[in-house]
């Protein structure tokens, strides 16, 4: 980077390269936002606390709000917008439809991320490892119950098993 | 008749029409929208002041240039936005827009130079 002036990146996001000068205080979610008009990344806090701006960098779930644009040079950034590929929707976004996973859909983005992130890591997580993966997302309106199966039923599909809808006996207060 | 099965409505699953949006990143949420300058001037403006004078109002909108409409009729849109008549607030103009979109002078005020005109 420059001394105190603007930086030149280069950055691949959603499968696309990017060359874009940034500001040295510029967040990699005002670059996402503002530059690249993705505003399917959310921000919640603005303060790492919340989960809506989660993107993956290099394949890593990451809190964009933490991050500054000129740190991405040379990696690959993936949001909600690239989930789906050539129009096809990735199992974790069928399945948070499917499964009623979201109301208002503001924390959805950040929450399909770190599943998705999750998922590369782990084909079968249990229930306690899915509720430690998204500890780091905030839902306000719908709840986890719901999120937890649909990244359950994501897993499977994944996986290239049947796809329960259901977990049964899954009433754990 | 006998009786069939009966078709189960309650409790059934259906898919939400919000949702292909909501999982796609293209919900539109309050922080999404980005308003032309003149509109974000003037939300800024009557948050911070429900009730503008017609000179709060141009100083409010003073760093925003517009080439082709002029003034006066933005002026009166933010005064009739914040819920008063613009007539009654520009009572103390020298000129006011007339219906017909001229320009007359105020009741009170002979015609003179005219202050803050777009053209």
């Amino acid at each position: 980077m420059g001394r105190c002036g603007v930086a030149k990146i280069n950055v691949t996001v959603n499968r696309t390269e990017h060359e874009l000068e940034v500001e040295p205080q510029l967040l990699l979610v005002e670059l996402l936002r503002e530059q690249l008009r993705l505003t399917g990344t959310h921000v919640g806090c603005d303060t790492s606390q919340c989960g809506a701006c989660t993107v993956l960098i290099d394949g890593s779930a990451v809190k964009s709000c933490t991050v500054l644009a000129g740190q991405v040079d040379g990696a690959e950034v993936v949001t909600v917008e690239g989930l789906a590929n050539d129009g096809e929707l990735h199992p974790v976004q069928r399945a948070f439809s499917a499964e009623h996973a979201l109301q208002c859909g503001f924390c959805t983005p950040g929450l399909m991320i770190t599943a998705v992130d999750l998922l590369g890591r782990n084909s079968a997580p249990t229930d306690a490892e899915i509720r430690h993966a998204i500890e780091g997302n905030l839902c306000r309106c719908t709840g986890y119950h719901n999120i937890v199966n649909a990244i359950r039923s994501a897993a499977t599909e994944m996986r290239g098993q049947a796809t329960p809808m259901k977990a049964p006996a899954e009433v754990k207060r | 008749m006998t009786a069939a099965t009966p078709t189960r409505f309650i409790g059934t699953r259906a898919p939400r029409k919000e949702d292909p949006k909501l999982i796609r990143g293209r919900g539109v949420f309050t922080d999404d929208v980005s308003l032309p300058g003149m509109v974000m001037a003037a939300v800024g403006l009557l948050s911070e002041n429900p009730k503008p004078t017609e000179r709060e109002v141009r100083e409010g909108l003073e760093g925003n240039l517009c080439r082709c409409t002029g003034y006066h009729n933005i002026v009166r849109a933010v005064i009739a936005a914040s819920g008063q008549d613009p007539d009654e607030v520009q009572g103390a103009a020298i000129h006011r827009v007339t219906d017909a979109g001229g320009v007359e002078a105020a009741a009170g005020f002979s015609s003179g130079d005219s202050a803050g005109g777009g053209e």
